[in-house]
């Protein structure tokens, strides 16, 4: 089977920290849903979503990203996504940058949630 | 890759076909092969970044709504490239799907209008210069063209 999406998780005291390479897109998106709607579920519940290495993200990933987001605020966590250039691009074409927190460094994702 | 190179003249467009089935693991396939076509062809990484994702929008619009069954189809990509234009055609065989008449999405004004899907053929419009389909026989025929290519 083809893998498209790999990713590393470290669990600190007041955040995880998910660390994903590859392709976000729409092949892997159910996965990447289910995977991190369980990290959420087990907690903390905030979220540092690092996606500077992600090749490419299409419209099936900004989607999953927008559930995300939801799911993450109801469940009163953060989420803080650092990103890159094509990343970024991608979601200013569909307007959704003005709602996600983006850093261009995970030291900066992280000082957020500890602010 | 098949590829058919250009004439001396350069009057003909270079020729590069792709074949896929409609299922989502081959998108990873299609990936790899736009890469790497753009990185033999010299294209800019925003060049590449531009077209995978037209590809890989249309082609997901493709196999969620073009087909009925349960069956494995086969979706042909084929690209002319000609003076940085570059014209992608998809061919399918699914039922008659035009993406271009679905209705164009209102970007969100708040996180609660976003929605999980209809933001495919947004992108695809936002990063093309020309657009078209066409029903021949028993396909549909998805043109892209985008001009200054590099």
């Amino acid at each position: 089977m083809t893998v498209s999406l790999r990713g590393t998780r470290e669990v600190k005291e007041s955040y995880q920290l998910v660390r994903l390479t590859g392709l976000l897109d729409a092949f892997s998106e159910p996965t990447f849903k289910k995977v991190l709607t369980k990290l959420v579920d087990d907690g903390p519940k905030n979220i540092v979503l690092d996606l500077s290495k992600i090749d490419f993200v299409d419209s099936s990933g900004l989607g999953s990203l927008v559930l995300l987001f939801k799911k993450i605020q109801t469940d009163q966590g953060s989420l803080q996504i650092v990103t890159n250039s094509r990343v970024t691009q991608t979601m200013k074409m569909v307007h959704l940058e003005q709602f996600f927190s983006l850093h261009t460094t995970v030291e900066s994702a992280v000082e957020k949630i500890k602010a | 890759m098949d590829r058919f190179p250009a004439n001396a003249h350069n009057t003909q467009p270079a020729r590069y076909e792709f074949v896929l089935t409609n299922r989502v693991d081959d998108l990873t396939r299609l990936s790899e092969w736009i890469n790497d076509l753009a990185n033999q062809l010299q294209i800019s990484a925003k060049g590449v970044f531009r077209v995978e994702l037209i590809l890989e929008e249309a082609v997901t619009n493709i196999i969620n709504y073009a087909y009925v069954d349960n069956e494995e189809h086969t979706i042909r990509v084929t690209l002319l490239y000609l003076d940085q234009t570059l014209t992608v055609e998809l061919r399918d065989d699914g039922i008659p799907f035009d993406p271009l008449q679905r209705p164009e999405v209102q970007l969100p004004k708040t996180l609660e209008e976003a929605t999980e899907g209809g933001l495919g053929i947004h992108l695809i419009r936002s990063y093309v210069d020309e657009c078209h389909y066409q029903r021949e026989a028993d396909s549909n025929v998805l043109t892209l063209k985008i001009l200054n290519w590099q």
